[in-house]
């Protein structure tokens, strides 16, 4: 049984923009990152397992329960962190734990909330509107694993958290991917997705475009690439994977997809002053995605 | 499953209780003023040449002397307790905003939806809190006039002063329901507050005028306020059954509309 399965999940709001039939499983104790930028569809994806959106059509189970006929198992078992800050500011901290955890009915794990705070260096006691947006992400992260869930749902997690608090909440979900535990990581940060997970997931525009493991994805990546020449610029837009080519004087720039060794070799034989290469930006690594799939003639979807 | 119920009841009260703080202090502070005047005003002779100078159909509005047992229940009749279930609906109103619209508006309901309870649990306990709170509100009017009507040694038909107390609390209940629906309505939380204090206002108003005019008693029932009436209450010891029966029936189809319009709602980022 999968932690996580949609099978052609569909949710379409009366603009038509949503999810246009979703199929994914998700492994237990496996931590999948879910990627696309904002406005693709991650956060309805999200919001349609935890039943805050119903879908129109197609089916999805979290950790073996239909999320619509049994809505409620799914959020018992679930620990969901919004994307914005979602608990009341006029709560204390703890007050949020301790209510959440009534309601789930284990109000004993509040030694286990002290402790994630306690890692997370984040102070419970005070009111959630004092609190800078930082400590209240946090705070929120404490709510969302307090209950020891089975499956974690964490939408633009580390949104405020400074770098030495992410590498511990970074270990922390590690932790809880050891012990068996599924975390869905939604983000638009490719850095933290590839430090995190094994397998990825893309959504574009409501569609899968691609789901596949990191090391997949690294291979499949554009690189931008600036290079100056001795001379003027050689015929860059012939040399094997180069695309999108720009030349100004000696200086040309380009995007390359390919193996980076089959790059480099081609410029150690032209007379190069400087070169360099880039990671380009996710919105670039769909286009690929994109370009992979008309060149096929099908459908990543 | 009482312990969901009751955290779900409890964080509500919780999060609103500075609201319910101020509305309960208010009330009780009014009624203390309405009630503290009690004593020079509430003579027999004094409010009959008073009430006898007010035009017909004001009288009709306010009640006169020989309707009550005592002068202290016209006056505070007269003075107060018709203007409480107007009260009990403004508050019912706008705090039926604070059961889901004003989650959904704060984006909080991000955090309450991905609890394990369903809609339904959450709007009913939400709604009953808010219930609690409406009558929290009276009991802090009830009190203060009470307390202070006592502390002057005048006794007052206090029995049926809690019976018109209950009457409203029914009356204030559906209005607070109507309200709960509009803010389910998807029009936007700014635009179901204008309205549902607008019904509250409306109705009331409308059951004043027809009072005034001496219209059709049935209009006063349809807009319920007409069911919890001081001079029947009070004046003649008659129970607001009509309030009590015809409130709870309104509020029980106006939760029920709204939690069947809840369960369908799609809550978008």
């Amino acid at each position: 049984m999968h932690a996580i399965e949609l099978e052609n999940l569909r949710m379409e709001y009366a603009n038509g923009r949503g999810i246009h039939g979703l199929t994914l499983q998700v492994e237990r104790g496996e931590i999948f990152g879910f990627l696309g930028p904002n406005g693709a569809g991650k956060s309805t994806t999200i919001r349609t397992l935890l039943g805050m959106l119903a879908p129109d059509a197609g089916t999805a189970r979290v950790a073996g329960h239909d999320i619509v006929t049994d809505g409620v198992a799914v959020r018992r078992v679930t620990g969901y962190l919004p994307s914005e800050n979602a608990l009341y500011l006029g709560m204390t901290g703890e007050e949020a734990v301790q209510f959440s955890l009534r309601v789930r009915g284990c109000p004993e794990r509040m030694l286990r909330a002290a402790d994630l705070a306690r890692r997370l260096s984040v102070d419970l006691r005070p009111k959630l509107r004092s609190l800078s947006h930082g400590q209240r992400q946090k705070a929120a992260i404490v709510v969302a694993l307090a209950h020891d869930p089975e499956v974690l749902i964490l939408d633009e997690p580390t949104t405020g958290l400074d770098p030495l608090v992410q590498e511990e909440f970074f270990a922390l979900l590690r932790e809880e991917r050891d012990a068996g535990k599924t975390v869905f990581l939604s983000s638009h940060v490719l850095s933290e997705v590839e430090q995190l997970c094994k397998r990825v997931g893309i959504i574009r525009d409501g569609l899968l475009v691609e789901v596949n493991e990191v090391e997949a994805l690294r291979r499949n990546r554009v690189k931008h690439v600036a290079v100056t020449f001795r001379g003027p610029a050689e015929d860059v837009a012939s040399w094997p994977g180069c695309s999108e080519v720009r030349v100004d004087g000696p200086r040309a720039r380009f995007a390359f997809h390919g193996p980076i060794g089959a790059l480099l070799e081609r410029l150690a034989r032209a007379d190069v002053v400087d070169a360099s290469v880039g990671d380009p930006s996710l919105e670039e690594v769909f286009r690929a995605f994109y370009r992979k799939g008309e060149e096929s003639g099908g459908d990543d979807g | 499953m009482m312990g969901v119920t009751g955290a779900l009841v409890r964080q509500h009260l919780r999060e609103h209780r500075l609201s319910l703080l101020l509305w309960a202090s208010a009330s009780a502070r009014a009624a203390f003023a309405v009630a503290s005047t009690a004593e020079a005003v509430a003579d027999p002779r004094l409010l009959r040449e008073w009430l006898g100078q007010l035009p017909e159909e004001m009288q009709r509005l306010l009640g006169r002397v020989p309707d009550y047992e005592n002068a202290v229940d016209c006056f505070v009749s007269f003075k107060w307790l018709y203007l409480m279930p107007l009260i009990g609906a403004l508050f019912g109103s706008t705090g039926a905003l604070g059961v889901i619209a004003r989650d959904v508006e704060r984006r909080t309901a991000d955090f309450v939806l991905s609890l394990p309870v369903t809609r339904a649990r959450l709007l009913a306990s939400r709604f009953a809190a808010l219930a609690i709170g409406m009558g929290s509100v009276y009991l802090a009017a009830y009190l203060g006039l009470v307390a202070t009507l006592w502390a002057q040694g005048m006794h007052g038909s206090f029995g049926r002063y809690a019976a018109f107390y209950a009457g409203s609390w029914c009356v204030a209940l559906a209005f607070a329901a109507a309200a709960l629906r509009l803010g389910l309505g998807g029009r936007g939380y700014g635009a179901a507050m204008r309205w549902g204090v607008l019904l509250a206002v409306g109705a009331f108003l409308l059951d004043v005028v027809n009072r005034v005019a001496a219209g059709p008693r049935e209009v006063g029932w349809v807009v319920l306020y007409g069911l919890v009436d001081a001079q029947e209450v009070v004046g003649r010891g008659a129970f607001p059954w009509g309030a009590v029966l015809a409130g709870l029936a309104a509020t029980g189809l106006l939760v029920g509309w709204s939690s069947r319009v809840f369960g369908r709602m799609r809550v978008a980022a």
